[in-house]
């Protein structure tokens, strides 16, 4: 007990701005339990630790003590998804016996996808169409309605994302509509949380009405942050509703609106531009039902009984003031928010990329064959039997021809018939890994001599992305200005998305060229991490003048970028340097040298050219 | 099985409204491809779709979709063997196959049945996807995520409308006749340009951004998920009536004229923006009458061909990589231009 004293002072030193971040995940448990599948799921953003296991634990207790739990295993291949043929019980049974997919068996149920940033895309749009549909059709069975595994379940994906570059699949995001990051929550916050709190039963949010005005200012608020799409719309209604009915009223107050604002698009006024002392206190000053709901079209924002008209105004106002400071970006939570979702889209790959390894043991099944792959491949019994299948009854009456020829009894013919198979019946699936190229520009948009390049650099750019469309790679780019490098255009091949990023970037400012290289390392080596081949082309003028920590400082800059250089080389990745200077620099030069790259002196780059010298590089960087 | 949601209460999006009727009253359009934003309605539109369309006679068990006078080859309920009376015929909801994006390659063709190979030795034949969306639709939520030799095939079957299974010691052919329908969101990947002018017609839809509509569809999707079976009672009157629009422009499809002048002019267009190939204008063409057809009338005018040519022409374009624009505009243009020197040509 002794010690409780210390932890009061400690509580009072932690900034005490805005709502408590552990009592919001848990007003999100409490309406994900009540809102069921009109919210859809929750979007966990936290690493492994403490506090995740606690909030998980406190899911379990609330959403479904007795219920399925599934959870869907890292890299799942879509037929353990849909479900997939029992091959056991197929041998037993003598027939085809299918088995449930994970889709169908969190019927009823939760679906928790741990590292979900790391989820295929098909893979998250196929948990999206069940969740959309809720049904989902098992291998090996017909497409008839009846046929149909049912499924209804909430989703709860964790994000472990480590940086900007990571991002859960758009198609799975949009379906969550509850977002609850416990980054921020300290271990010392988290209060013994008492599942039967919310155990009391699950309130119907049908029954809570809504006014057309307060649904305005929704849409208003969640285009102006970004997610102008419906379903973030719908979600933020539901999840308004459903905290109005769990703290027992018929209609949705803006008390609600604000807490489903700060649930679903985690937006929050700063501490200065808060109204009021917590949000994160259902609001229950208003215990009486708000009755009389007839007075609507009266200028006023509608259904506000008289006694709680000054609450109503106060909230508005806050309502109000959220969709001003979303408007002019003066928010938290915003910046992270809104290019997250753009760039969640990005990391798909579809069709045919650049260079594709064959024989891999990972990657897409494209073909069965007869040998095996690698020495301890295991077979594909679905081809095996299938091969095996047409043999059958030869097979049986050679053995049966075999008996009465020898007068002995073969072990395998018993009583139960069972596929005979023979060595020259096992079937290995070939996968393929496709490995696409990444060309990350690294590009020096300070105002010492770049400026004049920029341009010839985008332009060179927007060639190769119109080669790469051609040729299935990839392309992403790093500015940097100023005090630090930014990621421009994270790797895509989206011709509508590159020009969108690329239409607007801004040049001027000192030259922190190693925070540059630092952002560029780190994409390659992420780049790399997932499987595709970066290649790094670093355009400067050499004369970085600002250090990691953004001070201005060149003997450090100096010094930290020779360390960053090696760390390049040693990391061996490809690399090409080019001086976009007007005359030719010691420092370039070093640098290349440094870093092992290929230097190239462009004194009058042109588009053309450049993009043919990284062409070219990108060419030989193929595996 | 509850019902789905009602064709007639989707809010805006009237370009994939139309188009999908288009591709239902004519399926030798080839298919529509749905492009844009998340959270727009496509799934809900096409799912919708199929409801309201008419009913579709087939036998009972029949995994074919066999029209009952004229029965498939393949198909074991249509023709019994030993002279035994098939099946009687039932009225089936029009098929609506949803394409997982799991599936493999036999399960969209169909393969050897496995469980008759294994147990009784017969070598048989399982349909597959394509059989069950004959004479319906299939549906490929996420298009541009699915395996490119899938999309081949599917795209393949759908221009020819047979099914040909030459796999593990089978040899069939089967009708396949279904209008396919895709859809996706452009910015995470794009389909490959061979394939985009596969699809007769082609769809950009965009968030809405009237707060009014907005409200709306949240308003009528609550109705719809407090009680699905009132609100489906509700909007029924609406569905029915485009369901006879539909029925009706089906009927008088092949009776729809177009003048020569009009058709003259969709060759000039076509040429001036440069398409390769005859399948834009053909396209064009039938998807003139199909909306002449709609709108109750026995001949197509220019109006149609400019309201029309977006849809239809607008992935056929070359596309110019650094181009900003976008290729909607260049066709209005495109359109403006034949129309006004056809104008000074008549006066």
């Amino acid at each position: 007990m002794d010690d409780l004293g210390a932890l009061l002072d400690f509580e009072a030193v932690l900034p005490s701005a805005g709502p408590d971040p552990w009592r919001d995940a848990l007003l999100a448990a409490r309406i994900l339990r009540a809102g069921g599948k009109s919210v859809g799921g929750l979007w966990l953003k936290a690493r492994a630790g403490g506090v995740r296991d606690a909030y998980l634990e406190y899911l379990r207790a609330a959403l479904s003590p007795d219920e399925n739990w599934v959870r869907v295993p890292t890299a799942v291949p879509l037929s353990a998804l849909t479900g997939s043929i029992d091959i056991a019980a197929t041998a037993v049974a003598g027939r085809l016996v299918s088995q449930a997919g994970l889709l169908a068996r969190a019927h009823h149920g939760v679906l928790l996808v741990p590292m979900a940033e790391r989820l295929e895309p098909s893979a998250a749009a196929l948990i999206g169409n069940a969740m959309d549909t809720r049904k989902s059709t098992r291998v090996g069975r017909s497409d008839r309605e009846a046929e149909c595994d049912p499924t209804e379940f909430t989703v709860i994906a964790i994000d472990e994302s480590a940086g900007p570059e990571e991002r859960l699949p758009a198609a799975l995001a949009e379906r969550l509509g509850l977002v609850v990051d416990l980054n921020a929550v300290f271990w010392s916050r988290i209060s013994a949380a008492d599942p039967e709190q919310c155990a009391a039963g699950r309130p119907n949010h049908l029954k809570v009405t809504i006014a057309d005005d307060m649904v305005r200012l929704l849409s208003a608020i969640a285009g102006a942050s970004g997610a102008a799409s419906l379903r973030t719309l719908q979600h933020l209604v539901s999840v308004c509703r459903t905290g109005a009915a769990l703290s027992g009223r018929t209609h949705a107050s803006e008390e609600d609106a604000l807490t489903a604002l700060r649930l679903c698009l985690g937006l929050t006024l700063g501490p200065q531009q808060q109204p009021g002392p917590d949000h994160a206190e259902t609001p229950s000053q208003e215990g009486s039902p708000q009755g009389s709901s007839d007075n609507e079209n009266d200028g006023e924002p509608p259904r506000r009984s008289p006694d709680s008209a000054e609450d109503g105004e106060r909230a508005l106002n806050a309502l109000a003031a959220l969709l001003a400071a979303v408007e002019a970006g003066t928010i938290d939570g915003l910046p992270d928010f809104t290019p997250g979702r753009a760039k969640a889209s990005i990391r798909a790959r579809s069709g045919q990329s650049g260079a594709a390894r064959k024989n891999t043991r990972r990657g897409r099944p494209v073909s069965v064959a007869r040998s095996a792959p690698y020495p301890d491949a295991r077979p594909n019994v679905i081809a095996t039997l299938r091969a095996a299948a047409p043999w059958q009854l030869i097979r049986m009456q050679k053995r049966k021809d075999l008996e009465s020829k020898l007068g002995v009894t073969l072990p395998a013919a018993a009583k139960r018939r069972r596929p005979l198979i023979t060595r020259d019946d096992y079937r290995y699936q070939r996968l393929r890994h496709e490995t696409p190229s990444t060309a990350i520009f690294v590009v020096d948009a300070s105002g010492s001599t770049a400026l004049e390049r920029l341009g010839e650099t985008k332009g060179a750019i927007e060639q190769l992305l119109a080669r790469c469309y051609v040729r299935r790679d990839e392309v992403a780019m790093i500015a940097f200005r100023g005090t630090a490098a930014e990621t421009v255009l994270p790797p895509t091949r989206s011709l509508v998305m590159a020009k969108r990023k690329l239409a607007d970037l801004p040049g001027g400012g000192p030259t922190p060229l190693v925070a540059g290289l630092v952002r560029g390392l780190e994409m390659a080596l992420g780049l790399r991490r997932q499987g595709s081949t970066p290649i790094l082309v670093l355009l400067t003028d050499g004369r970085g003048n600002i250090a990691l920590d953004g001070t201005p400082n060149r003997a450090l800059a100096a010094e930290q970028l020779v360390g960053m250089a090696s760390r390049c080389r040693s990391e061996a990745i490809r690399s090409i340097c080019i001086d976009i200077a007007r005359r030719r620099r010691e420092a370039v030069t070093g640098l290349a040298q440094a870093m092992g790259a290929d230097l190239h002196f462009l004194r009058h780059a042109d588009a053309r050219q450049m993009s043919d010298v990284i062409n070219t590089s990108l060419e030989e960087a193929r595996p | 099985m509850s019902k789905p949601f009602p064709f007639s209460a989707i809010v805006a999006q009237e370009d994939m409204k139309r188009a999908l009727l288009m591709a239902a009253v004519e399926p030798l359009l080839g298919g529509v491809l749905i492009f844009g934003d998340r959270g727009t309605g496509k799934s809900t539109a096409v799912r919708a779709l199929a409801d309201l369309l008419p009913k579709i006679e087939v036998r009972s068990g029949c995994r074919f979709n066999c029209v009952p006078s004229e029965p498939q080859e393949h198909c074991p309920v249509c023709n019994r063997k030993d002279g035994e009376k098939p099946a009687k015929s039932v009225k089936i909801r029009t098929p609506m196959v949803d394409l997982p994006l799991g599936a493999t390659e036999d399960r969209i063709c169909g393969a050897l049945d496995l469980e008759k190979a294994l147990v009784a030795g017969e070598k048989d034949f399982e349909p597959g996807l394509l059989a069950a969306a004959n004479r319906g639709f299939l549906y490929i939520d996420e298009v541009n995520l699915l395996e490119d030799h899938l999309v081949d095939l599917l795209l393949d079957a759908a221009a020819s409308g047979v099914n040909v299974v030459e796999r593990e010691g089978l040899s069939i052919r089967h009708a396949a006749r279904f209008t396919l329908v895709g859809s996706g969101n452009p910015e995470e990947g794009d389909l490959r340009p061979q394939l985009l002018d596969r699809f007769g017609l082609s769809v950009e839809i965009r968030t809405i951004v009237d707060l009014g509509q907005r409200i709306e569809v949240i308003r009528r999707r609550d109705a719809y998920e407090a009680d699905p079976d009132a609100f489906f009672e509700r909007w029924s009157r609406k569905d029915a009536a485009i369901r006879n629009n539909v029925v009706k422009a089906r009927r008088i499809l092949r009776q729809v004229e177009i003048p020569d002048h009009v058709l003259a002019r969709m060759s000039q267009l076509c040429m001036s923006l440069g398409i390769d190939g005859m399948r834009g204008e053909l396209t064009l063409m039938r998807a003139c009458r199909a909306a002449a057809a709609l709108a109750g009338r026995l001949e197509v005018t220019w109006d149609d061909v400019s309201d029309i040519s977006p849809l239809v022409l607008c992935h056929r374009l070359r596309r110019d990589p650094l181009d900003d624009a976008g290729s909607a505009p260049r066709i209005e243009r495109a359109v403006a231009a034949v129309g006004a020197e056809v104008l000074v040509g008549h006066g």
